[in-house]
């Protein structure tokens, strides 16, 4: 009985420091991206010219893009209002969102699985703002291309995740993991409570 | 165990280490790395306790069985098979399985019975094969999210359940594999038969026991994530995750503990079949 002891204070002991390091860890799983692309097919003035004005994004068709959330961005710091505000796509493979007209973005994206999320610069986008796109899972990442279009439809400068696409790992935003604790830290504490009644349990 | 089968203990013990060396190490390298079994460093050293215990009662005589031989070399085949097959289950289990031929090969079948119960212990700290792992732990998922919807929606709070996630108006939660319950049920198990083995002399009332985790480990999970939405809405977000969730999650986990043992208690107060001559007044 002694010896039965021994090895529950021992458990005991053991299953502290795993609980408090999982602590930590839970929810912390990265699983968002943005990715930059110029909008260099707006001249200085902010009016649209005629090439390398539709932003794309590609994805290959391995995987539907949800909550995808287009932006510009304003990183040229002028204030021209066009830092606008996003709506997220909602989940599905075909899904649609539209932006604010005054908000950078003009027109709508559809994300159909497969399909190309376009977006056009409005007027109040100017040279050297940047769209970003984040809202993709990090294994999405590898089948994205951004890219521009030009007028005709052709894509045109395409731009590998590796090559102008900026990672930003966040802390997932989306569902939290409901996990239990560590099986050792569940038996440890049973195995303390038996210990603790011992006695009514072995009469 | 006499002096006598000292050698017979030294060779089968070193020709297992030969063998089974590797899956060894894989074995302690996935129950330090994966929470769904870590357990298996404290089973491990409690079923060399009761083995060392069972083996301390009354000395019997050893009577080896031939039929402990035709289990060794079954389990070699399984382990083989595991072997080619890259499978790691086949090839943990036919570990146990080369212990329970090697003890009834050279005591008998009176020493396997009074060590039945350690190697049922060693058996329940072997991961299961992620096939069946997930054939069990996506149900509970299911059951789970579904008992959490109806208990928020009961509660007057908006819920989407979508498949495995609870949308809620402030968050969204996932029960993933790992708030199946299935580590609450792998462990009241496990609870379930020391405290049998302990606490109670009748062997259905053990079984019994051990059949009242399965329900009780549902429920309890059940309540927990029902338990996470109505916090996450009544508190916030935060109240899903970091050491909060951990927490309110082992003290879910103690409670359903103390319903088990309240289950023994019940248990034990059903009469044996021929109950004590009770003297007359």
């Amino acid at each position: 009985m002694r010896a039965l002891g021994a090895v529950m204070a021992l458990s005991c002991a053991v299953i502290l420091a795993p609980s408090y390091a999982y602590a930590d860890s839970v929810g912390m799983h990265v699983a968002r991206i943005a990715c930059g692309l110029d909008i260099d097919g707006v001249d200085q003035r902010g009016d649209r010219t005629d090439r390398d004005s539709v932003a794309a994004l590609n994805s290959d068709g391995q995987a539907s893009i949800n909550e995808h959330s287009p932006e510009v961005s304003d990183s040229r710091g002028d204030d021209d209002g066009d830092s606008g505000p996003s709506i997220n796509a909602g989940h599905g493979n075909a899904d649609d969102a539209t932006f604010d007209e005054r908000g950078g973005l003009e027109n709508s994206g559809h994300f159909a699985n497969q399909g190309s999320p376009q977006v056009f610069p409005d007027d109040r986008a100017s040279f050297g703002d940047q769209i970003g796109h984040d809202g993709f899972g990090l294994d999405l990442a590898r089948n994205i291309t951004s890219a521009l279009r030009n007028n005709e439809g052709n894509l045109e400068r395409a731009l590998a995740p590796g090559g102008g696409v900026v990672l930003v790992p966040q802390a997932d935003p989306g569902p939290t993991p409901n996990p239990e604790p560590a099986t050792m830290l569940l038996i440890g504490t049973g195995l303390a409570g038996l210990f603790r009644y011992r006695r009514q349990l072995l009469s | 165990m006499s002096r006598r089968s000292a050698p017979a203990v030294v060779i089968v013990a070193a020709a297992l280490l030969a063998v089974y060396a590797p899956v060894i190490v894989s074995l302690v390298r996935q129950w330090t790395s994966d929470e769904n079994y870590s357990h298996g460093l404290l089973v491990v050293p409690f079923a060399v306790l009761f083995g060392w215990r069972a083996l301390r009662g009354p000395a019997t005589a050893p009577r080896p069985h031939g039929l402990g031989l035709v289990v060794v070399v079954a389990s070699m085949a399984v382990f083989l098979a595991g072997r080619f097959a890259v499978e790691l289950f086949l090839m943990r289990v036919s570990l146990i399985g080369v212990l329970a031929g090697s003890i009834l090969f050279l005591w008998g079948p009176v020493h396997l019975r009074r060590l039945a119960f350690p190697l049922v212990l060693l058996l329940l700290a072997v991961p299961l094969p992620a096939v069946l792992l997930n054939q069990i732990a996506f149900p509970l998922q299911l059951l789970a999210s579904r008992a959490g919807e109806a208990v928020v929606t009961a509660a007057g709070i908006p819920v989407l359940r979508e498949g495995n996630v609870l949308i809620l108006p402030t968050t969204k939660l996932e029960v993933v594999q790992a708030c199946s319950g299935i580590r609450s049920l792998a462990s009241l198990l496990t609870l379930g038969l020391i405290l049998g083995k302990l606490a109670e002399p009748r062997r259905w009332a053990r079984i019994a026991l051990v059949a009242l985790t399965i329900p009780v480990a549902i429920v309890a999970n059940a309540a927990r994530v029902a338990g996470t939405g109505l916090a996450a809405s009544y508190v916030g977000p935060q109240a899903a995750e970091g050491f909060l969730h951990t927490f309110s999650g082992w003290l879910m986990f103690v409670v359903a503990f103390c319903a088990l043992m309240g289950c023994a208690r019940l248990l034990a107060r059903v009469p044996l079949r021929r109950p004590l001559p009770v003297a007359a007044p």
